[in-house]
């Protein structure tokens, strides 16, 4: 997890979880989806929702609300699924609540110390940026994941 | 040779290695019990010599050196100046198993690491010991070559004419070189002519080709041209740069180049033909090697392993019919296609739901012919797994002192590739066992009489959708009484337990973990872990695995695996709003059970079904779905099984069977408790696949010591496959069911007795159609959508009985049939007994008198009103 603390500059897919922004590096996701009828599955951890079918593959899918420990709510017509990479090449779904855009990221825009506001995510995000008055907060993708025993149980 | 990606054969090299190296193991084996066979000697030392020329122009060079060790130690075995001993047979196995370390290095990237000094020197020493130093053997190797190269390997005549010769004097005049390309193409190639003409094109890149020797005609002929050929060349370029632009074309036995110069011109204009030259394929190999080393194109340092895509072999004969399959689907798609269209434009007519039923039906049968097709290319014959037992029971054998007859048989039986790599593990375990449990050392077996020798046999066949793979063995066989000692010490029952369980009980103990009798851990087999593990493995891949044995007589194991992982028949069942699928495999029969009747032993609701204890299982919310509770007097409960264990899963409805493709859910869901992985359901949402393996072990009761209670049971009870014709009840008999189909669509037929509504394709036989209504005499009834096809088997042919419906499928007791005597009507003469039941009457008919009535089609008949 050592080499991913910093970002570097370049696109980034921004997208919402209630008022809180985040980012993605366009290269982490695959693409972005509609949501699509979810099949629970017990006994595996709680953020993981379920499994949906896209194009043949059976790919888990993640609340990032759950995950980030935000009270549950049922998604409205903007709600979108990104596709993204994870280990081993793995495809993992990412609900979220509405995706904004796909935006450059200057390394001037960037900030590395976490806005206290987003204490709460500690561990997943890795850098700020500010775009537009607009606090954007860069995710760690392998931390949201693939968490360490400690977290996220 | 720069351009040239050898990474690209890097897949092909690495399978060649395996095919090479599994003559070897083999060949060596026959050789250690042969150690004078000529022809084995023989074919080592070609495998040998393979290798070594495929690894050098890979630019393998440890595997090179190891590989032309070994060639030479067996030239020096073929010229009889040293002997197959058992030191000699150790030291090459010794050598084969380096070779293999060296292929996986390949894989990891890791070659340079591997220190192959100690073998080599021990491969020279051999030779050493034998008198003979390297020249000498190069030598020998040479004149051996150049003995057995002169048997066939004559080029044809060269003879200029005329206009060749001025032409020669004017090129060289002019400071060009003219070569005489002498090649010969291996005996065994395929489209020499192709590659003769590949030579051509090289050569061209560098010259002028002005004559060839046989003649183009000849070379195009594929019958006549023989394989070995002359080109003149006329060019600037170097006599190397030309011999390595022949090298590159594959299956190419000799390159041999002559520089024509005004000295031997004479002579070649006189007719000269060569014989053997020695620089045979390999050694011009070598030479390359060493000038120019090539190496792997991805082998950059630290990047670590080497990614080979994984290639398969198929027929193409198959490839072929799933070529045609496709073609179907594509006819099949433009037709769904236009009924559509026509549907959408709101003509919705009878003929129109015809054509469009006949589609589906059509679709549904090219698919799983598709889908047969598809896994067929997948399997391949099981000797990929077989041929590494011979050498592994042989070192065991060896180790341990006992003599054995190793029996493979059944080799070609072909499963999925999958399974084969699965499958291994689980079958070394048990020949292990064989040898170090099951076989006794030779002087207790001649104390019993048995020859000295033990037998081991392993089999290979096909069983309708499964293959069994048995491993069997003359030796001691497992003595119930010293399993069930051996449990109790080790705390797996206690004594009173053990009393109760029957002889097959105990036997199967030896799959729970922990267990072994052997008074000795050797580092074979004995430590306990093993048997347990390879019922696990077994079990995982939807496998069973059973014991025979005999003290004294032998053991024999027997797996019995499906054919594929990939698609399985499962049973599909709601649980809320849930759609689960389990494997039909599994599934032993589904009852509706008395709610009144459910009991409780220790916290766990059980039902007693016919006798016997079992239980219950509500696993809606382990599952995750929403539990209504129950509604209406019955559960539905579905049986699942699996070995001798059996457990009701109580389901809220069940939607039929069908065939489906098992997805895995992948690393990230991190192995969910009770799922075996995911499907695509038809209307594309996800069904999950129950591990039918974990429910079945924690829940499961012993089904095994009601055996009796069970056989008693079906010589009392029948079951009957119950319809419904004009609100009456009717049945079979389940044995004379082959199948209950919705109505596929019936050609009429002019001719036939009136009962005979047509024929009909069901699953690509023909049969007739019988409608039941019509038989017994009843009004005619248009087909529903509840009509049904029970098919049923009569003397010689299948037969179709259309009836308005099948309710269900009855466990009757013998004794509520009875045969009634005063029935007067017509259409209860064919209906000879009856079976009374609490709330209604269930008729039998007797279907000899039916089809006696009628005079069925025959299948000639069929095949003309086609």
């Amino acid at each position: 997890m050592d080499a991913v603390s910093v970002k570097k500059e370049g696109k980034f897919v921004v997208f919402s979880v209630g008022e809180e922004v985040y980012s993605l590096g366009i290269e982490e996701v695959l693409e972005i989806i509609r949501p699509r009828p979810i099949t629970s599955i017990e006994g595996v951890k709680k953020y993981i929702e379920g499994v949906i079918h896209l194009r043949g593959n059976i790919i888990p899918v993640v609340n990032l609300r759950s995950r980030l420990g935000l009270p549950a709510k049922q998604l409205d017509k903007h709600g979108r699924v990104l596709i993204v990479k994870g280990e081993n090449d793995e495809k993992i779904g990412l609900v979220v609540d509405f995706v904004k855009k796909v935006t450059n990221i200057q390394d001037n825009e960037m900030e590395g110390t976490p806005d206290p506001m987003l204490a709460h995510t500690e561990g997943f995000v890795i850098g700020m940026a500010k775009q537009d008055d607009q606090v954007i907060g860069m995710l760690d993708l392998r931390r949201l994941l693939y968490p360490t025993e400690s977290e996220g149980e | 040779m720069s351009d040239y990606d050898l990474s690209a054969y890097l897949g092909i090299f690495l399978d060649e290695v395996d095919e090479q190296l599994q003559v070897l193991d083999e060949q060596i084996l026959c050789l250690e019990q042969n150690p004078d066979n000529q022809q084995t000697i023989q074919k080592i030392f070609r495998a040998a010599h393979t290798l070594k020329g495929s690894s050098a122009t890979m630019g393998i060079t440890p595997m090179k050196e190891v590989t032309h060790r070994l060639e030479n130690v067996f030239d020096l075995i073929r010229n009889k100046q040293l002997t197959a001993d058992v030191e000699v047979v150790n030291l090459v196995l010794n050598c084969i198993d380096y070779l293999k370390m060296l292929k996986e290095a390949i894989l990891d990237g890791t070659i340079d690491e591997i220190d192959i000094d100690e073998i080599v020197q021990r491969l020279d020493q051999v030779k050493e010991s034998a008198g003979v130093s390297e020249d000498a053997v190069n030598r020998n190797g040479n004149m051996n070559n150049s003995g057995s190269a002169s048997r066939d390997e004559t080029w044809p005549l060269v003879q200029l004419d005329e206009s060749q010769r001025s032409l020669t004097e004017a090129a060289l005049a002019s400071d060009f070189k003219v070569l005489a390309v002498y090649v010969k193409i291996r005996d065994d190639a395929l489209l020499k002519t192709a590659r003769a003409f590949l030579v051509h094109n090289n050569l061209k890149e560098v010259g002028e080709i002005f004559a060839s020797f046989p003649s183009v005609e000849i070379m195009e002929d594929e019958q006549k041209f023989s394989g070995s050929l002359v080109f003149l060349l006329v060019t600037q370029s170097q006599t190397q740069e030309c011999m390595q632009l022949v090298n590159q074309i594959s299956d190419i036995e000799t390159v041999h180049i002559d520089t024509i110069h005004a000295g031997n011109l004479d002579q070649f204009c006189q007719g000269t033909t060569i014989r053997m030259v020695h620089t045979d394929q390999e050694e011009t190999r070598d030479q390359d090697g060493d000038e120019a080393e090539p190496t792997l194109a991805p082998r950059s340092q630290g990047e670590g392993k080497v990614k080979v895509q994984q290639t398969i072999r198929v027929d193409v004969d198959r490839l072929e019919k799933l070529m045609n399959l496709v073609g179907e689907l594509v006819i099949d798609q433009t037709r769904l296609h236009d009924v559509r269209n026509r549907i959408i434009n709101g003509d919705c007519s009878d003929s129109n739901m015809e054509v469009f039923g006949e589609i589906t039906h059509h679709l549904s049968r090219v698919i799983s012919d598709l889908q047969e097709g598809m896994m067929k290319t997948r399997m391949l014959p099981i000797e990929q797994l077989f041929n590494r037992f011979p050498r592994m029971i042989r070192d065991l054998a060896q180790k341990i002192g006992k003599e054995i007859d190793f029996i493979i048989e059944g080799k070609e039986t072909e499963l999925d590739r999958t399974l084969i790599e699965e499958i291994g593990d689980p079958l070394i375990h048990l020949l292990r066992n064989a040898v170090d449990h099951g076989i006794e050392l030779p002087q207790e077996r001649v104390r019993q009489g048995k020859p000295a020798k033990g037998t081991l046999y392993l089999r290979a066949a096909h069983q309708e959708n499964h293959i069994v793979i048995s491993i069997s063995d003359d030796g001691k066989g497992i003595d119930p009484a010293k399993i069930k000692a051996s449990a109790i010490k080790k705390g797996i029952y206690t004594q009173a337990e053990a009393e109760a369980l029957t002889d097959r009980e105990v036997l199967f103990s030896i799959f729970q973990p922990g267990f072994s009798t052997a008074e000795q851990v050797t580092d074979i087999s004995g430590r306990g872990v093993g048997m347990d593990i390879v019922r696990s493995h077994i079990e995982k891949l939807n496998g069973m695995i059973d014991i025979e044995t005999e003290i004294g007589k032998g053991t024999t194991f027997t797996v019995k695996l499906p054919l594929t992982l990939a698609i399985i028949r499962s049973l599909l069942v709601k649980m809320g709003s849930k759609t689960f699928a389990i494997p039909l495999t599994n599934v032993l029969e589904i009852i509706r059970f008395p709610l009144a009747e459910i009991k409780t032993i220790k916290h766990q609701s059980v039902g007693v079904v016919r006798g016997r204890v079992l239980p219950l299982k509500r696993m809606h919310a382990t599952l995750g779905c929403e539990d209504a509770g129950q509604a209406g007097k019955h559960l539905l409960v579905v049986v699942i099984g699996l070995a001798e264990k059996r457990v009701g899963l109580i389901v809220d409805r069940t939607l039929g069977s069908q065939e489906m493709v098992i997805k895995s859910l992948g690393s990230f869901l991190d192995n969910p408790p009770y799922l075996a992985g995911a499907t695509i359901l038809g209307d594309g949402e996800v069904g999950l696949i129950l591990d039918v393996a974990s429910i079945v072990k924690e829940n499961g009761t012993n089904d095994d010591a009601d055996e009796t209670a069970k056989r008693k049971e079906t010589q009392e009870e029948m079951q009957l496959a119950v319809f419904t014709l004009a609100k009456e009840a009717y049945g079979l008999e389940i044995g004379q069911v082959r199948d209950i189909i919705p109505v596929p669509p019936i050609a009429r037929l002019n001719e036939a007795p009136p009962e005979v509504l047509g024929i009909a394709e069901v699953r690509g036989v023909l049969m007739p159609i019988i409608c039941m209504r019509r038989s017994l005499q009843y009004d005619e009834q248009p087909v529903t959508r509840q009509s049904r096809i029970i098919v049923v088997e009569t003397a010689d042919q299948l037969v179709g009985l259309l009836v308005d419906r099948v309710n269900e499928v009855l466990q009757v007791d013998r004794r509520r049939i009875q045969v009634p005597s005063l029935i007067q009507q017509e259409r209860y003469k064919a209906v000879q007994r009856i079976c009374q039941l609490p709330d209604r009457i269930v008729f039998l008919p007797n279907l000899e008198e039916i089809m006696h009535k009628t005079t069925l089609p025959q299948v000639g008949e069929k095949e003309r009103t086609r």
